[in-house]
């Protein structure tokens, strides 16, 4: 099951209630039995994995604890971050880098002793593997406390909000509020009951009518124009959005309604006004992941080569997104394309900003408006790659784009129901990006604009929403 | 606290009055739709009693041509093909239509049965009052019986084909729906000598299809199984499993997939996957010739 | 050196590398009340308060600044 299946609505209000009737000390345990029940629906077998991460990090975190010497801790905490990262490499990198091998050496007539090799990748790993070494390395840095309680540290991992698809949170966070869960309140009931409609439309109305379009012209690209692929490579990074950040809230919803605090994944991103700016509001979790844990620590080590030291971890870093995100060139192209603007933007940095304050541009609507553009320009074109299923198909894409245009490819009934959608989701984050707090429809003061907002809402996702059953796109990470 | 479940209580009762109150208007609006995809499942489901009857998707759709069979073989003829759509949709509204009456002739693509998600969606507003459709969607997904509970979910995605149906009426093309080049509603550039590998069926749709051809041999009908021609080849990953279906002795099998009057000729198509009116005059005329020769009683009629 | 003393030479500091004469330093200042204080342009800070007084830091060092405040501490501690 996954948030959008109907099975998830049934298992979701069961476990709220289960979560309600069992005593506060107990309800860890009732979470973490609903944690594996939500992952074994979907892959039995891959439970096991999980589990044994959980039991690796607790053995590697308690001896870390016992042990005195700063050496011995650190090879404490690589075995343990080898030991998490080899099922992850092995499950999704080991079949793309054994398959290439083959490729390259049967270009030299030599053979490569092993069969082609396509694995069905556990569902979450690249999330829950992520949060196991954060916890890893933080307590290594005595940022956290050890977690004496296995079952705690396995709700940390297993959380079923977050096990899937993120956002990747901090053992910091949330292992203070496992520890000490409160009652269930109905304030956070509404509050997250709220985040879950609002996911429900982003995801449902908007990224799924959208995905109807852009895949039907992103699996046709030989026999598309090049103008259709603009228009929807233009609308691509909407809809993951939409797809992405949706399935963000509804996580953090689902979180909200049992009584937890977990970190924005998105953050209206669209109106960033640079690339640097965007990725602290796109996938906001990974990021601050990436930052904290590599970024930072190779930037610090390179700190006496000044810029270059910066653009060489940048660089690094976000090759190391692209490749999280899949092993495929395509997505490495994508994380050097992150990384190479940001470099850009490093650099430039000083005279930019002595140019925007000599002309007081900052506070200019047409600089702002241009610079939003220029951002999304720029993320929309690496998206292509992240989009397209081989670099050639990505390269094929561009050439057309700039020198096969033609007549638009329209589906009516599509654009115009992705038309609403979009409009809508845009008109409330320009609201509340620039005018936060005024005009307000889900927090509103007043009960009946409440409630006539939620009706709205609910049943234009009833009626116009792609209900049966489409694929969350980063589902399989 | 108690504040909170009364109004908690209030807004449930309103969402579903809402839910009540949209059943009845999109009901009524769809009562008085007379032409599109609606009108033309609403007739097949409630009312056709046509002697010939085309079902499919939109390779048939767009592909044959109703009045040409009625004008050539004197018999009435309606095409109830319907864009992306499959096998089990098209068994549902076969359902309905043999409890009503025995076709003479029915015509089905092949294709509907591959890659076909087992979806019904398309039957879903004709749940409440068709005995035959609501057996059909909860044999195929049970669980549609919880959700379909409400109305708003039953008119999913139909308002865009229902509003624009009321105000146009049917064409009288009866049925067939004509694609002319150059409309560029779809853009598709015809990429000459490619191959298409069609997709597989699944266990489920093969013997839905099975089931189709049983119910519509047994209630009297004679079931001509077509494959519609592409712009390029096209070769199957398939298994003879699919084929034993489609080609027993029940049926009469007519192959234009790869047929050489139509594959490669972009003056016939539309797209890749469809022929325009110009290539569904030639393909229909081509079916009317070879049905009349393969079946008894049809070739009184003067061939064209 | 006394506490003040570090706080004016940070001040210096940060007016250099965030490229704004106006900034006024507070112990509970974070990296939310400086608008080019990220975490790109954390390391560039750093590294000027290594090279301005003469002190090295640890990565373990970097997660204990919190504030302005605690990296007034930590910059004392290693005077």
């Amino acid at each position: 099951m996954t948030f959008t299946s109907f099975n998830f609505l049934i298992f979701f209000p069961l476990t709220v209630l289960a979560c309600y009737l069992t005593p506060v000390k107990k309800r860890w345990i009732t979470l973490l039995l609903a944690s594996y029940f939500f992952y074994i629906s979907i892959q039995p077998v891959y439970a096991l994995l999980t589990a044994g991460i959980t039991i690796s990090t607790y053995i590697f975190t308690r001896w870390m604890e016992i042990t005195i010497s700063e050496k011995g801790k650190k090879r404490l905490m690589v075995a343990n971050i080898v030991i998490i990262l080899t099922p992850l490499f092995f499950f999704k990198y080991f079949g793309a880098v054994n398959n290439g091998l083959m490729s390259w050496l049967a270009g030299t007539g030599l053979t490569w002793p092993l069969p082609e090799i396509s694995l069905i990748l556990p569902v979450g790993i690249s999330f829950y593997t992520f949060m196991a070494i954060g916890y890893t390395v933080d307590v290594y840095n005595e940022e956290v406390k050890t977690e004496w309680n296995p079952g705690i540290l396995a709700l940390f991992i297993s959380f079923f909000p977050l096990v899937l698809s993120g956002p990747i949170e901090r053992s910091g966070n949330m292992l203070p509020q496992f520890r000490n869960m409160g009652r269930i309140e109905y304030t956070n009931l509404t509050s997250g009951l709220k985040m879950m409609v609002w996911g429900y439309f982003m995801k449902l109305v908007v990224a799924d009518r959208l995905g109807l379009y852009v895949d039907v012209v992103y699996n046709n690209i030989a026999n598309h124009n090049g103008t259709s692929l603009l228009f929807a490579s233009l609308l691509h990074p909407i809809q993951v959005y939409g797809d992405f950040g949706g399935y963000s809230l509804i996580a953090l919803g689902t979180a909200k309604i049992l009584g937890f605090n977990v970190m924005a994944n998105f953050n209206r991103p669209f109106f960033s006004v640079s690339v640097a700016e965007f990725w602290r509001r796109w996938h906001i979790s990974l990021i601050k992941w990436l930052t904290d844990y590599i970024y930072t620590p190779l930037a610090f080590s390179m700190r006496r080569k000044g810029m270059t030291g910066i653009v060489i971890a940048l660089l690094i870093t976000f090759l190391l997104s692209g490749i999280w995100h899949e092993a495929n060139w395509t997505f490495i192209i994508w994380g050097l394309m992150q990384g190479i603007f940001l470099s850009f933007e490093a650099i430039t940095n000083r005279k930019r900003i002595s140019v925007e304050s000599r002309y007081r541009l900052n506070k200019k609507p047409y600089y702002i408006l241009f610079n939003i553009v220029l951002t999304y320009i720029l993320f929309t074109s690496s998206l292509i790659f992240g989009r397209a299923e081989n670099v050639n198909d990505a390269l094929l894409i561009y050439q057309k784009i700039f020198t096969a245009p033609g007549p638009l490819y329209i589906e009516k009934s599509t654009l115009i129901y992705s038309f609403i959608g979009v409009s809508i989701l845009f008109i409330k984050d320009f609201k509340d990006e620039y005018f936060p707090g005024k005009l307000e429809f889900f927090n509103n003061r007043n009960t009946v604009i409440r409630f006539a907002s939620y009706i709205v809402v609910i049943f234009i996702i009833l009626l116009t929403g792609v209900l049966n059953g489409s694929q969350f796109i980063y589902f399989q990470f | 606290m108690k504040k909170f479940i009364l109004r908690g209580a209030i807004l449930i009762l309103l969402i579903l009055l809402t839910d009540f109150l949209i059943g009845q208007i999109f009901g009524m609006m769809f009562n008085k739709v007379r032409s599109g995809s609606v009108y033309n499942t609403t007739y097949g489901i409630r009312d056709c009693k046509d002697q010939i009857l085309i079902m499919g998707d939109s390779e048939v759709k767009h592909g044959l041509v109703s009045n040409l069979f009625s004008d050539s073989l004197g018999m009435s003829c309606y095409n109830l093909g319907l864009d992306g759509n499959n096998v089990f949709f098209q068994y549902g509204m076969l359902r309905e239509i043999v409890n009503r009456y025995t076709p003479e002739i029915i015509i089905i693509s092949k294709s509907i049965a591959l890659e076909a998600e087992s979806s019904v969606t398309s039957l879903f507003p004709f749940y409440d009052d068709f005995l035959y459709v609501k057996e059909t969607i909860l044999e195929i997904a049970p669980a549609e019986k919880y959700k379909l509970i409400s109305k708003a979910y039953m008119y999913n995605s139909l308002l865009l084909k229902i509003v624009p149906g009321i105000f146009r009426s049917d064409p009288e093309t009866g049925g067939y729906s004509p694609l002319f080049s150059g409309q560029n509603r779809m853009n598709y550039n015809l990429v000459p000598d490619t191959v298409y590998f069609k997709g597989k069926s699944t266990t489920r749709s093969r013997g839905y299809y099975d089931k189709f051809i049983r119910l519509a041999v047994s209630a009297g009908s004679r079931v001509i199984v077509i494959t519609a021609p592409r712009f390029s080849y096209v070769k199957y990953a398939e298994t003879d499993e699919f084929n034993e279906i489609v080609q027993n002795d029940d049926v009469i099998y007519l192959e234009y997939e790869n047929d050489p009057t139509f594959t490669g000729h972009a003056d016939y198509f539309y797209d890749e996957f469809h022929l325009n009116h110009k290539g569904a005059v030639v393909l229909t005329n081509r079916i009317i010739y070879d049905i009349k020769h393969k079946i008894p009683g049809l070739d009184d009629f003067p061939i064209d | 050196m006394e506490r003040t003393e570090v706080i004016n030479q940070l001040t210096v500091l940060f007016r250099k590398v965030f490229d704004n004469q106006a900034l006024i330093l507070f112990d509970e200042m974070t990296a939310d009340d400086v608008d080019q204080w990220t975490s790109l342009s954390h390391v560039i800070l750093i590294a000027e308060i290594e090279k301005e007084f003469k002190i090295t830091f640890q990565m373990r060092d970097l997660n204990k600044m919190d504030n302005v405040g605690a990296m007034v501490n930590l910059i004392m501690s290693k005077l």
